[in-house]
């Protein structure tokens, strides 16, 4: 039964993405290879600098290729929001829980809340160079402050529907935060969470073309300043294939943890 | 009975609607600026062009679209759109006037037709020869010589003068800097025919990159805060007015190309590892079209190029004015018209129309522009960047056949000016008009005035 | 629990702390535009141990806040509010509550929802278990005692929900609208549920807000009415138990139902 419902999907999906390529064919074939290189030229330069992209030798002395810089763009990816997650799991639980916390930390988190991630940037390269962690900075602070928000969020409504209950009860505070709260917040949080992840690629590529010296991001400049417009397009792609099978594994993993929820 | 009136869109309208939407993708990708009606250029803001119409020899107003990049030489047609020098030999300026491009969008934006010329840098053309091949630079105005490894303020670090100063030959004195930066934060642009100086000055100092506690490879605006931020030991900044600026800020050169130049024997290709032109590019098809506006815009280009010398010669700032607004703006530094003047002075000396026949047409001169662009391509081919073993400069700067050219229409111009001794009324009108535009480096236009002039 | 009063003092007699005694109680609250509402004005009553009460009225008319200002939700204006003789000042165990709305652990399947009171006040775990599996068979849902809450229907739910109350076993029940939205025939279910677990519990007192007159006939031993914030009424059901279809619709009931009707409409 699976199956049957299964193919329609990915034949459709399949003929989306012919579409797609069809309409990037006709206009290829009235555009430069400079502008809009052919599907083939696409196919070959993502062969070519699969394991090896001499351009980014050449330009900025990194090393590897198309598929180690997207799997290093990866990691550093999965890692900030790990961190973003913790940081901001913990600043949403205390904002909703700690009464003096939330009163000193609504107005600065609130405002923080409203400044434009990419605005940050100059900041972390200042604070922190070309680290790993300022590189990982703009998915760090995008993932922190909206599970933070989130999580305050869905921790106000859960006290809203569980904590009278547990009181009666005879739950304690810190148990009623434990074991009600925390697990209430889990299926918000794996969405934010996820959300997070598909923004953080992008953030993080934008890090790595302003400011790194490997990753994807990177990768796609040095192309691009070459006008080898078919390698940084292979780029993309391959991205793109990595970030939907890295968030169909966090929708799988989602869906198991929270196989309770409605 | 009808229990729902839903609307539903048929897939035939909605399959037509696709096919539509598609076939509107592909015909405005093509879209060729051409095609599409030129920006009004206006009526002639050339002095006397009704004279000139008169007799054949008008000057057409035509509208080019010029980017600068944010650097202090690649700014230098800044001085022209302030002084209306474009506007004598009938060009106006667009989109707008002092419209500033970053380095990695010059080439997208004059593909995709938004821009007919854009500053360029020579070392830069290297690495786009083979992806847009129909990029074409048609004039150097300047040599940077600058490049140059800077030490942080206050960091004691010794630089290779300093030493050879105190009597060390100029191997030690590079093997001691170079050893100073081990384990150090290291800094430099991510212009890739750079690499040529600094594999030079490793070679030389006996070093390698590997020894380095931190190597970024970042543009000009990342190594500047990072500096600021305090991050680094080393920088090696590409652009003249950024080195400038950490100047200021207290760094100072510990090596550089000059040190090279000044002791490597002559001949030695390394002395020439870093050297790199500012001039300007435009697309082969552009250059086809509009082949008169590309050599008018050159004329303003030299022409510019003597008002720069005469600031230097003079200590005046008259004509680097206009290039501190616009590199302020463009660039995020602060700088002043004094501050350039001594950069262009001591960096990127500016060449003059006369002073680049080297370059263009002394083929044995080191300074020739294919061993200088040559070298940088076999880099680039040795790195597996470039994949076609034939490519040669030419292939991407046409610079000398424009120069030659310009030339042709120079020694036409002086072959003509004897016959002007005599002439009277409206031949005696065009004569005087011929020798504005020559003094003003427009050669084009002067040979073809005099002509008339000349001929009647 | 034992209390003298003063008159019994002389008279040598003691009495037994109610399960419930309001004395004079009264609730306002301040609306935005600054104007006072009194919801409860001075109600006093007194619920023994064991006894059933069904509190019905017009909506808005205080049913609720009393039965929040009982659990310990919401401090009186004025008053006392007191259960088995302690003062109300927090919610607590002594006082079990069904909410109108689904309470549910959803992240605990049947078994460990009806467990959880028991767990968090240390009881051990051999009896946690009989506990859990008493009240699984008086609900019916043996079965069900591994399944997540999502996989049950809006009624099971509400067995479940009274059951982990009841296995708490506190002092009192409060009940807010516990049947809200029930259908007709699981609602015939759920009320033999609620009184085989109140059997089970030994008949401790319960105070149940409900709008349904037929469900007050049907469960309580008395029946207070209130209307703007007052007790209007305190009506003794002497119905025997348990209360067949005969005993709700017969002459009996059905003076009891036009007195209830006739409070409404006065």
């Amino acid at each position: 039964m699976r199956v049957r419902t299964a193919v329609p999907t990915v034949a459709g999906g399949i003929a989306g993405v012919l579409v797609v390529a069809a309409i990037w064919s006709a206009i290829a074939s009235v555009n430069t290879a400079a502008r809009f290189p052919v599907i083939p030229a696409i196919v070959q330069a993502t062969i070519d600098n699969f394991d090896a992209a001499p351009i980014l030798a050449y330009t900025t002395f990194g090393t590897g290729g198309i598929w180690s810089n997207v799997l290093w763009t990866a990691q550093n990816v999965l890692l900030g929001v790990a961190t973003g997650l913790i940081v901001g799991f913990a600043t949403g639980l205390a904002l909703a829980r700690i009464h003096w916390f939330n009163r000193l930390g609504r107005l600065p988190i609130a405002i923080l809340g409203t400044v434009p991630v990419l605005a940050i940037l100059p900041f972390l390269t200042l604070w922190f160079g070309n680290s790993a962690l300022a590189t990982s900075g703009l998915v760090i602070f995008f993932t922190a402050l909206t599970v933070a928000s989130t999580v305050q969020s869905a921790a106000g409504a859960a006290e809203v529907k569980y904590s009278d209950y547990a009181a009666t009860l005879g739950v304690s505070k810190s148990r009623t935060t434990m074991s009600v709260i925390l697990p209430a917040l889990v299926p918000s949080t794996i969405g934010v969470v996820r959300a997070a992840t598909a923004f953080g690629w992008g953030f993080q590529c934008i890090a790595e073309v302003l400011g790194g010296s490997q990753g994807a991001g990177r990768l796609v400049r040095s192309f691009s300043d070459a006008t080898q417009t078919a390698g940084a397009i292979g780029v993309l792609i391959v991205v793109g294939i990595v970030a939907v099978v890295v968030d169909a594994l966090i929708g799988l993993a989602g869906r198991r943890i929270v196989r309770w929820n409605e | 009975m009808k229990l729902s009136n839903q609307r539903r869109i048929s897939r035939g309208v909605s399959f037509a609607a696709c096919v539509a939407l598609s076939g509107a993708l592909v015909a405005c990708s093509n879209a060729e600026p051409a095609d599409e009606p030129a920006a009004a250029a206006g009526p002639s803001t050339v002095a006397d062009n009704a004279l000139l119409e008169q007799h054949g020899v008008g000057i057409p107003q035509e509208v080019v679209n010029i980017g600068l990049l944010p650097y202090a030489d690649n700014s230098m047609l800044a001085v022209g759109m302030a002084n209306d020098w474009f506007e004598e030999v009938g060009i106006t300026v667009g989109p707008e006037e002092f419209a500033s491009v970053a380095d990695d969008q010059a080439v997208p934006l004059i593909l995709n037709g938004d821009y007919d010329v854009t500053s360029a840098y020579g070392p830069n053309s290297v690495r786009n020869a083979e992806g847009a091949p129909s990029i074409k630079v048609f004039n150097f105005i300047d040599v940077t010589s600058g490049l140059a490894m800077l030490a942080a303020p206050n960091s004691g670090k010794a630089s290779v003068s300093d030493l050879m100063g105190d009597g060390a030959s100029f191997e030690e004195a590079a093997a001691s800097v170079m050893g100073d930066m081990a384990g150090q934060r290291f800094a430099t642009d991510d212009t890739a025919a750079h690499r040529n100086f600094l594999e030079a000055v490793y070679e030389i100092g006996n070093f390698s990159q590997d020894q380095f506690g931190q190597v970024d490879v970042v543009d000009d605006s990342q190594i500047l805060l990072l500096s600021r931020g305090g991050q680094l030991d080393y920088a090696k900044p590409a652009g003249a007015a950024q080195t400038a600026e950490l100047l200021q800020a207290g760094w100072y050169p510990v090596i550089g190309l000059q040190d090279l130049i000044a002791n490597l024997p002559a001949g030695d290709p390394r002395a020439v590892s870093g050297l790199g032109h500012v001039g300007h590019m435009a697309d082969e098809k552009w250059i086809d079209e509009h082949h008169d506006a590309m050599l008018r815009v050159s004329s303003v280009a030299f022409r510019i190029v003597d008002a720069l010398l005469a600031d230097i010669e003079n200590n005046t700032t008259e004509a680097t004015e206009a290039i501190v607004p616009v590199l302020e703006s463009a660039a995020s530094i602060d700088t002043s018209a004094e501050a350039l003047k001594i950069t262009f002075e001591k960096i990127g000396p500016f060449a003059s129309f006369e002073d680049q026949a080297d370059w263009w047409l002394n083929t044995e001169s080191p300074y020739y522009f294919k061993a200088t662009y040559n070298q940088q391509v076999k880099a680039a081919q040795d790195a597996g960047v470039i994949t076609n073993a034939d490519l040669d400069a030419s292939d991407f700067i046409i610079a000398d056949e424009v120069y030659k050219e310009l030339v042709g229409y120079k020694e036409q111009y002086e072959s003509l000016l004897p016959q002007v001794e005599g002439l009277t009324g409206d031949q005696a009108k065009l004569a005087e008009l011929a020798a504005t535009q020559y003094d003003h480096r427009n050669y084009l236009d002067a040979s073809r005035i005099i002509e008339a002039a000349v001929n009647g | 629990m034992t209390v003298e009063t003063s008159a019994h003092q002389l008279a040598g007699v003691k009495t037994h702390a109610a399960a419930i005694e309001l004395e004079n109680v009264s609730k306002d609250f301040r609306l935005e535009s600054g104007e006072v509402v009194t919801s409860v004005d001075s109600v006093s009553l007194r619920i023994e141990p064991g006894e059933f009460i069904c509190v019905i009225g017009p909506s808005g008319h205080g049913k609720s806040t009393l039965l929040n200002m009982i659990a310990g939700f919401l401090p009186p204006t004025s008053g006392t509010v007191t259960v088995g003789g302690t003062p109300v000042t927090k919610p607590g165990p002594d006082r079990g509550v069904v909410f109108q709305r689904d309470t549910l652990f959803l992240w605990k399947t049947v078994a460990q929802n009806i467990e959880f009171g028991l767990k968090a006040r240390g009881i051990p775990k051999v009896e946690r278990k009989a506990v859990v599996a008493e009240m699984l068979k008086i609900i019916g849902l043996e079965k069900f005692a591994d399944a997540w809450p999502k996989q049950l229907s809006g009624g099971m739910r509400r067995r479940v929900a009274i059951a982990a109350v009841f296995a708490n076993k506190p002092e009192v029940l409060l009940m807010d609208e516990p049947f809200v939205g029930i259908d007709y025939l699981r609602l015939a279910q759920l009320h033999e549920v609620l009184l085989d677990l109140w059997q089970e519990a030994e008949k401790r007192a319960v105070f149940m807000v409900t709008h349904d007159v037929d469900e007050a006939l049907t469960l309580a031993d008395r029946i207070f009415v209130i209307k703007h914030g007052r007790l209007a009424l305190d009506l003794k059901v002497h119905l025997p138990r348990p209360r067949l279809t005969d005993d709700i619709t017969g002459p009996e009931a059905n003076a009891l139902r036009r007195q209830l009707l006739e409070e409404f409409s006065r």
